[in-house]
């Protein structure tokens, strides 16, 4: 007689793999958000961001192919026509998926900020461009391991890998590059690379906003990850590309507004300029008002990469990557969501837009839902 | 030994063999236990080569796979971005690639620590980036390509999802020119299905027969239009008018989907992609099709790829998704034929790691105890290896729990496994105890049945239904975990949710009249029991009566009611009300349900899945109304089973009910197996499922469509076919446990009962083996 003692079923074999926007960023929003949007698939029932997001990187990648068949038929700049039949075209394409703008007034919104960017953001940037829509993937060791996770692939997507000579004389006057060596001072490499990754937001305020830091290690990141591949040339920087900034909407205008005079917006008009006169009125500083110039300043933000910044931002996704580990784990062992997922309520915008929010135990302004009405 | 033959890359087509094969081995001895001889030769064949892996259950075939993969690599020279590996389902590619990421990276470390290496192994061995290697389904893979490889000015085609397929199947293949009224239509379908039965038939079913048509014609390399020709001409019709529509959208399915590539691959327009492949390296191959080995073989002509497939015809299970098992089982002839180099070698992998002796025992007597069966496997196929009887490790024997009835089965096996899971243990016959391991849960343990449903047509509680009713009554209750238990639209909490959502949507029902045939009776009897079903839950919560009413009434909390409001926040603000959807990842499945589907609606549909008021005209707001009905709520009703991509994983706290099918690929300590718990008398209707008298639906389908595919039909009889299939489904089952292996069922079954079923040792001839000696001990 003897006892037979069962074997215990590991969990099952698989890397976590980790997508550094769908996965790390939506995390640090709010785990238990990303546990319903992400994990579990659930749309969300406003999908502002999602559309304008998809949409804006879609018509700059098709906008790019076009330049690189026939760079030549863009000398001049684009016809507002073609750029039209761009935007009509990936905007069918998103419906195709169940992919819309909320509200006319945000698509037509849209729709403005792709024609600025196409026409003067793409001027300087598509002649840049190595490679757009690039795929990277890399694995890290998680140290010490977290739920019985040693190991974890973390994936992404860069929107464009540009390719930097700076003794070419044909960039002498290009914007993104003057921007490239603002940021990065003297000590650069003739030849190098600038991972560049497009933002359907506005430019995060500097010091208060969470995102703001959250963008500088997803480039990081990205530069890490294309430094590992065979065909790289030294990363030198990160560029993010706010490109609501190329055409804010009133409420963009407003938070700048209030960021001035907090003293948190890091790229304020220089004194004495249009800029400065029309934003520090009241009126309608909007759109085509705000030189283009200063647009375009706010628009493109530079992280220099470094060995130590990588290594900063890496150890920052790691411990992300442990705290959504611990996570599942913790629904697994539980068989409950709600009490397993780390929740955070600090950003208003973020839980009214989540519809999730009035069985959170972490959001107190609503625990049962509200019938429609308009006030 | 397969290492004997040549290799087809030569050395100076190798970008460089970096590591001695000795070398490779002793370095992988480091990371994984040490491989046996099959698997060696597995791991050890060049990579140039062709092989054909017949790996049965337990024997390592993954991690195989993964060691030769990386020795394609360290010792062959073959670059990471130089290999595709495929295989059946999105988990089971997400175990490969973290197989192979884990053992490559820890290789490498090794590798480059180790001095003893020459400078340049280690210094390319730092330079390797193994993430490059390809893991995918072919699905995943084909959209890749298409997505990375388009030409200039093409545009990634829309995947259709496949929600979105089902709807529009339903909406354009029947109801557009009222098909789903054709007499001749639906008699031909039904032929194809049950042979003519109606029992079970309804719309929904006959769409899932018409889309299945639909991928065949494609998975078969079908000659449609000779096809066509045999059938009435609403088949036709209902086809084109779905294909018309998914190509005005832009949209592919996944059968058009591989076709694609496959056309692109043949003229030439993927060979950026094609000829950077050194090496395709496919799993699962016994569940492959033909347009999936014409992509594979295409593959190969274009860029040279070698392939190396590895299966087991004995657990090929997928015939009604039109996998066609004979491509396994004769690859060998089959590749040397299409690509005309050398014929590709066999290897065998038959040591199994996963089971006791006593169940290996078992498995390999199922395997062989019916001779027509034999003709259908594998040439010279040799039995499983146990792992060697040890005095230390256990060996229970098979056990088999056989009762009068289905209660007092639920029962025992409910007493069984809590006294395992949450007492003091459960005495075997002969008194050894078994008892749960260190950290052991009932998650440990599964239920396998050839159907998950916890009710039969009937409304009658089956073992699964039971066996939840009897966990459930416990002194510490236990639950169950079976999302695909029931047609979703029985599911009380769908019914629920669903009713409410009508009661809120279409209160007076003026929607649903408007709809006219565009509903069927089917439908709309689901409907009413729906709406039943959302009352009596208004009945009991007053908070969710409150919310509802002002709903239903459009009484705005404040202000005017909007003119637009999405139905998703309805969704979610109902779903406020009920704890199972929203904290419960079972339930969740379920919210998802009607997201997805509402998310199908979304994009066929005009008004974007929103419920409209005042200042819409009424007859938006009607026409609103029955989009809403038509295309979120009626597919629903229409039943089916949960998807099977919106199950993630199993909870540890419950015990997981599953199809066999679903069991592919998985092992638990503990096994219990339904062989029959439904199963009373010899009568016809079931025999299917057990001593078949007939072929189902994937059997009549090949014999039709083969005639017009290059595969031609099938040698075997329906009726054969439909054994070969029942055996091999139960020898999946059989091979799933690790320590415990119990067939439950009812006495009848059990092998001198008197009713014949396969699973309980039957023989096509009806003789019964297990009659005079059992191959189980009884509990």
């Amino acid at each position: 007689m003897a006892d037979i003692a069962l074997g215990v079923r590991p969990p099952p074999f698989v890397l976590p793999s980790y997508s550094l926007t769908s996965d790390l960023l939506s995390f640090q929003r709010c785990g238990l958000q990303y546990r319903m949007t992400g994990i579990g698939r659930l749309p969300s029932s406003e999908p502002v961001q999602m559309w304008f997001g998809q949409f804006i990187h879609g018509v700059m990648e098709e906008a790019y192919r076009r330049f690189a068949a026939h760079p030549l038929a863009y000398a001049s700049g684009w016809a507002d026509a073609e750029i039209d039949e761009i935007i009509v075209l990936i905007d069918a394409r998103l419906s195709a998926q169940g992919l819309r703008a909320w509200e006319e007034k945000g698509r037509e919104l849209g729709y403005e900020r792709a024609r600025v960017a196409v026409r003067e953001l793409g001027a300087d940037l598509f002649p840049l461009i190595h490679r757009a829509e690039v795929r990277l993937t890399g694995s890290r060791r998680l140290d010490p391991p977290r739920a019985g996770v040693e190991r974890y692939e973390i994936a992404g997507v860069v929107d464009v890998i540009t390719y930097v000579e700076l003794t070419n004389p044909d960039l002498a006057d290009n914007s993104l590059v003057r921007a490239i060596r603002r940021a990065l001072g003297g000590a650069l490499p003739n030849e190098f690379e600038v991972i560049i990754d497009y933002k359907g937001t506005r430019r995060p305020a500097e010091r208060g906003d969470p995102f703001g830091e959250i963008y500088k290690w997803q480039v990081q990141t990205y530069g890490h990850l294309r430094g590992q591949q065979e065909d790289s040339l030294p990363v030198a920087a990160g560029m993010v590309l706010y490109l609501n900034e190329l055409y804010p909407s009133a409420g963009d205008i407003t938070k700048l507004r209030k960021e001035m005079r907090e003293g948190t917006a890091d790229i304020v008009p220089a004194a004495g300029s249009d800029a400065e006169r029309i934003l520090s009125g009241r009126g309608d500083a909007t759109h085509d008002r705000l030189p283009i110039a200063f647009r375009l300043e706010r628009a493109i933000r530079v992280y220099p990469i470094s060995g130590a910044t990588i290594r900063e931002a890496l150890a920052a996704f790691d411990g992300v990557v442990g705290r959504i580990e611990t996570c599942r784990a913790s629904e697994r062992t539980t068989g409950q969501v709600i009490s397993a997922w780390e929740k955070n309520a600090s950003d208003e915008g973020t839980c009214a837009a989540c519809d999730t929010r009035t069985v959170c135990t972490a959001y107190r302004r609503e625990n049962e839902p509200a019938v429609p009405g308009l006030a | 030994m397969s290492t004997t033959l040549a290799p087809r890359w030569s050395a100076a087509s190798l970008t460089r063999t970096t590591l001695t094969e000795a070398e490779f081995f002793a370095a992988l001895r480091t990371v994984s236990p040490e491989p046996n001889p099959e698997q060696r030769d597995v791991i050890a064949a060049a990579g140039g080569m062709d092989l054909h892996i017949v790996a049965g259950p337990g024997t390592g075939k993954t991690s195989s796979l993964t060691s030769r993969i990386l020795k394609c690599i360290f010792v062959d020279g073959l670059r990471p971005s130089g290999i595709v590996a495929t295989t059946f389902t999105v988990k089971a590619a997400a175990e490969l690639r973290s197989r192979l990421l884990i053992r490559g990276f820890a290789l490498l470390e090794h590798i480059i620590g180790n001095s003893d290496l020459p400078a340049g192994v280690r210094e390319r061995a730092a330079r390797l980036d193994i993430n490059q290697i390809v893991t995918n389904t072919v699905d995943g893979l084909c959209q890749h390509v298409l997505r990375d490889y388009r030409e200039a000015g093409a545009t990634t085609p829309v995947i259709v999802d496949s929600f979105v397929a089902a709807t529009m199947m339903l909406r354009q293949g029947l109801f557009d020119g009222q098909r789903h009224l054709d007499g001749e239509l639906d008699a031909f379908l039904l032929a194809l299905n049950s042979g003519g039965n109606r029992f079970g038939w309804h719309i929904g079913r006959k769409r899932d027969v018409l889309s299945t048509l639909w991928d065949r014609r494609f998975q078969d390399q079908v000659d449609w239009n000779a096809y066509c020709a045999t059938a009435p001409d609403g088949l036709a019709q209902a086809i084109a008018s779905y294909q018309a529509e998914l190509e005005t959208r832009q949209m592919v399915d996944f059968a058009m989907l591989e076709q694609t590539v496959l056309e692109r691959l043949r003229a030439g327009r993927l060979d950026s992609w094609a000829q950077g492949v050194q090496a395709v390296f496919v799993d699962e191959y016994q569940d492959t099709n033909l347009l999936q080995e014409s992509l594979y073989f295409a593959l190969a002509a274009r860029g040279g790829a070698s392939l190396t497939i590895v299966g087991d015809d004995d657990q090929s299970l997928y015939r009604f998704r039109g996998a066609t098992v004979d491509l396994f089982r004769d690859f060998p002839g089959r590749c040397e034929s299409a690509l005309t180099r050398a014929r590709p070698t066999t290897l065998f992998l038959t040591r199994n790691y996963r089971s006791t002796p006593n169940i290996v025992g078992f498995v390999n007597a199922y395997a062989t105890l019916d001779r027509s069966y034999q003709r259908a496997r594998v040439a010279a196929k040799p039995p499983l290896t146990p792992r060697p009887v040890t005095p230390r490790a256990a060996n229970p024997p098979v056990l088999g729990m056989f009762r009068g009835d289905a209660d007092t089965l639920a029962a025992d096996l409910a007493g069984l496994l809590s006294d395992v899971f949450q007492g003091s243990g459960y005495r075997l016959p002969g008194g050894d105890i078994l008892r749960a391991g260190p950290g052991g849960a009932i998650g440990d343990a599964a239920l396998l049945c050839s159907s998950p449903n916890e009710a039969d047509m009937q409304g009658r509680l089956r073992l699964p239904g039971l066996l939840r009713q009897e966990l459930a009554d416990l002194a510490s209750p236990m639950q169950i975990f079976n999302p695909r238990g029931q047609d979703v639209a029985d599911i009380p909490i769908v019914a629920t949710f669903g009713g409410l959502l009508l009661e809120a949507i279409d209160p007076d029902l003026t929607a649903e009249a408007a709809c006219g045939r565009a509903i069927s009776g089917d439908t709309a009897a689901t409907f009413n029991t729906w709406r039943a079903a959302a009352r009596e839950a208004l009945d009991n919560s007053p908070a969710l009566a409150t919310f509802h009413g002002a709903w239903a009434a459009r009484r705005p909390r404040r202000g005017q009611w909007p003119r637009s409001v999405p139905t998703l926040k309805l969704i979610y603000a109902l779903a406020h009300f009920f704890p199972e959807l929203h904290d419960d990842p079972e339930g969740q499945v379920y919210l998802e349900l009607f997201t997805r589907q509402l998310g199908a609606c979304d994009v066929l549909g005009t008004y974007r899945g929103d419920i409209l008021e005042a200042p819409a005209t009424e007859q938006q707001i009607l026409n609103a109304k029955k989009e809403l009905l038509t295309l979120f709520l009626t597919p629903i009703a229409s039943g089916g089973e949960v998807n099977e991509e919106l199950i993630d994983a199993f909870p540890r706290n419950r015990l997981p009910v599953l199809s066999i099918h679903q069991s592919k690929g998985l092992e638990f300590p503990l096994v219990i197996v339904d062989v029959g718990a439904d199963f009373r008398s010899n009568h016809h209707a079931h025999a299917f499922k057990r001593f078949p008298r007939d072929g189902s639906m994937p059997h009549r389908l090949e014999n039709q469509v083969r005639q017009h595919s290059p595969l031609a039909p099938p040698a075997r009889t329906v009726v054969d076919r439909a054994f070969d299939d029942l055996y091999r489904q139960y020898f999946v089952a059989y091979s799933r446990p690790e320590t415990i292996l119990i067939l439950a069922g009812l006495n009848g079954v059990s092998p001198a009962g008197g009713i014949l079923h396969v699973a309980t040792g039957a023989a096509r001839d009806g003789a019964n083996a297990w009659a005079s000696r059992r191959p189980y001990v009884s509990i």
